[in-house]
């Protein structure tokens, strides 16, 4: 619970995220679709990426704990005591 | 009044603010400590801390460089908002508990995790010659930036020599004085000049959706390419990029040294939520910029001279557009200054404590390395302007070597946090086995492969060493060392 890198489920929803800001998955060769004077792809991808931003600061909020006490890996220090 | 004539004032006015800012934020006698002088004694604050980070990864790459993407490109250079977010989320992969470690055991420098998380001398001298190679060629980049800069901005009334000198001064100056309390102090003042200049120049250009319809029609009828929804060749790209420059750009050295100065983790934290929407305006709104002079200048102009035409013809047309444009020339100044200052203090930490601190003054006290660390960043000046006043080799080539070579370490930090069963030999050898496959990709003249980056392919080698190395080794380092402990 203490850090984002310990729940799967959110680097999924990440790649997710970032998979839908690329179009790979429109056609292409089809007619110009605008979207609020943008290209329609050009919106989804965007939009896409503040979906990021938003759950970026969601992930942050909840799943980055501040509390300091969990030993880390590999300390030298602990090796040679 | 010409533009030259105004952005000359106004940036001669905000050197001089510069150089004030380093020697307010100096502090007599509180110098000497490496921890001090390299990381404003652990203190940096939301604010500051939000604002270095910000002037620090976006360069005068991002607002001269790509708008000249965009204007090539079209509108798939929409891809820079989603790569610039990509680095804040893999900093969410490492950074928790690498600056919880940096706190408790005194880090300065990348090298001083190497160390402590690899206990290899080997490792840490391999992946400090590829940091100091990738933020040398970067440096390098900025100087030869500000030369570019002052005489594409002025005109040519200011010369690229006199652009070269007189900012690098500068920067030396304000950086020796103060150390990073002086730079994250200018990265503030740099930081708040791009946001403002941005987006002042978006809203004054003001482009309506009738407007962008109308503009976006009028592109797709005489470059339709730039418009239509982008191939899988070219989506493949895209994708390499994101994690080309997720992974780079959370690695730079003086972004890591960053995360090691931050006061505490709420103070970092806030800055990263913050940081995560800055790709819309910064990135987002230069690459409307780019959009904006496909029009306005036509297909024929040069991708590199775009915002310096772009600008010199809006400034004609109002007072508000005039003062935004030499608000924009300042923040571009800002910007190359503000990346070669973090560069150059991280460059010399590296060199004086990592590398001169393990070999000829080791066993040094922190004020000698200090001392030391100062003469060299005069030292690394004066060599690298010499290079930049005789340049063989083009801006923006330079930038894309860097990242590829950064990557290479990635691994080191986000493997090395994330996964105790990393070992030391795995993880050197897949930074070598990386290293090579770069190299060799570039030697055999295959900059891409299948259109992925050849830095990435190289990335991945490096991943899957790392992971084959580790998983075939018969007892896990972290067994090991609870094994000798024990007995």
């Amino acid at each position: 619970m203490r850090e984002p890198r310990s729940h799967p489920w959110i680097w999924a929803v990440y790649i997710a995220l970032f998979g839908a800001s690329v179009p790979w998955y429109l056609p292409t060769g089809g007619p110009l679709r605008l979207w609020f004077g943008l290209p329609h792809w050009v919106v989804i991808s965007v939009s896409a990426s503040l979906a990021v931003a938003l759950f970026t600061v969601f992930v942050i909020s909840r799943f980055w704990s501040e509390n300091a006490d969990d030993e880390p890996p590999a300390p030298i220090e602990d090796r040679e005591t | 009044m010409s533009l030259a004539v105004g952005a000359g004032a106004a940036v001669g006015l905000y050197l001089l603010v510069l150089v004030a800012v380093g020697y307010a934020t100096r502090r007599r006698g509180a110098q000497a400590a490496l921890g001090e002088f390299y990381l404003a004694g652990r203190s940096l604050s939301g604010f500051v801390l939000l604002l270095t980070l910000y002037a620090t990864q976006y360069s005068g790459n991002t607002l001269l460089g790509y708008p000249g993407e965009a204007f090539r490109l079209g509108f798939a250079w929409v891809m820079s908002i989603s790569f610039m977010m990509a680095i804040i989320v893999v900093y969410l992969l490492f950074a928790p508990r690498l600056q919880q470690l940096a706190r408790r055991h005194a880090f300065v420098t990348p090298g001083d995790w190497f160390a402590y998380r690899f206990d290899s001398a080997a490792l840490t001298l391999f992946a400090n010659v590829l940091l100091i190679a990738a933020i040398s060629n970067y440096l390098l980049a900025q100087l030869m930036a500000m030369g570019h800069v002052t005489e594409g901005l002025s005109g040519g009334v200011v010369p690229y020599w006199v652009g070269v000198v007189l900012l690098s001064l500068v920067v030396i100056i304000y950086e020796t004085v103060g150390g990073m309390r002086a730079v994250a102090w200018t990265d503030c003042v740099q930081g708040i000049m791009l946001i403002v200049g941005l987006v002042g120049l978006l809203v004054a250009v003001a482009p309506t959706p009738e407007h962008l319809a109308e503009l976006t029609t009028s592109i797709a009828s005489d470059a339709p390419d730039k418009v239509a929804v982008p191939s899988w060749a070219l989506s493949r790209n895209w994708i390499s990029t994101i994690i080309l420059i997720g992974f780079s750009g959370a690695v730079y050295p003086h972004a890591i040294q960053r995360i090691y100065a931050a006061r505490d983790t709420r103070t970092l934290k806030r800055a990263f939520a913050m940081m995560v929407f800055l790709p819309l305006v910064t990135t987002g709104v230069v690459f409307m910029v780019g959009i904006l002079a496909i029009r306005e200048l036509g297909g024929v102009a040069d991708p590199d001279q775009v915002v310096p035409m772009l600008l010199t013809t809006w400034s004609t047309r109002s007072m508000l557009l005039y003062s935004l444009c030499v608000v924009v020339i300042t923040a571009i100044v800002a910007a190359v200054m503000s990346t070669a200052d973090s560069v150059l203090l991280s460059l010399s930490s590296i060199l004086a404590k990592d590398v001169l601190g393990t070999t000829l003054l080791r066993g040094a006290s922190e004020e000698r390395l200090t001392r030391v660390g100062k003469r060299l960043s005069w030292g690394i000046v004066v060599v690298l302007v010499l290079i930049a006043l005789n340049p063989r080799i083009t801006l923006w080539g330079l930038t894309e070597i860097k990242m590829e070579i950064l990557a290479q370490v990635a691994p080191l930090f986000v493997l090395g946090v994330t996964w105790r069963r990393l070992t030391t030999r795995a993880a050197l050898s897949g930074m070598l086995a990386g290293t090579a496959s770069y190299v060799g990709l570039l030697l055999a003249g295959l900059p891409e492969l299948w259109n992925l980056h050849a830095g990435v392919a190289a990335l991945g080698v490096n991943v899957m060493v790392c992971v084959a190395m580790t998983l075939a080794e018969t007892a896990p380092t972290w067994s090991t060392a609870e094994t000798t402990s024990a007995s």
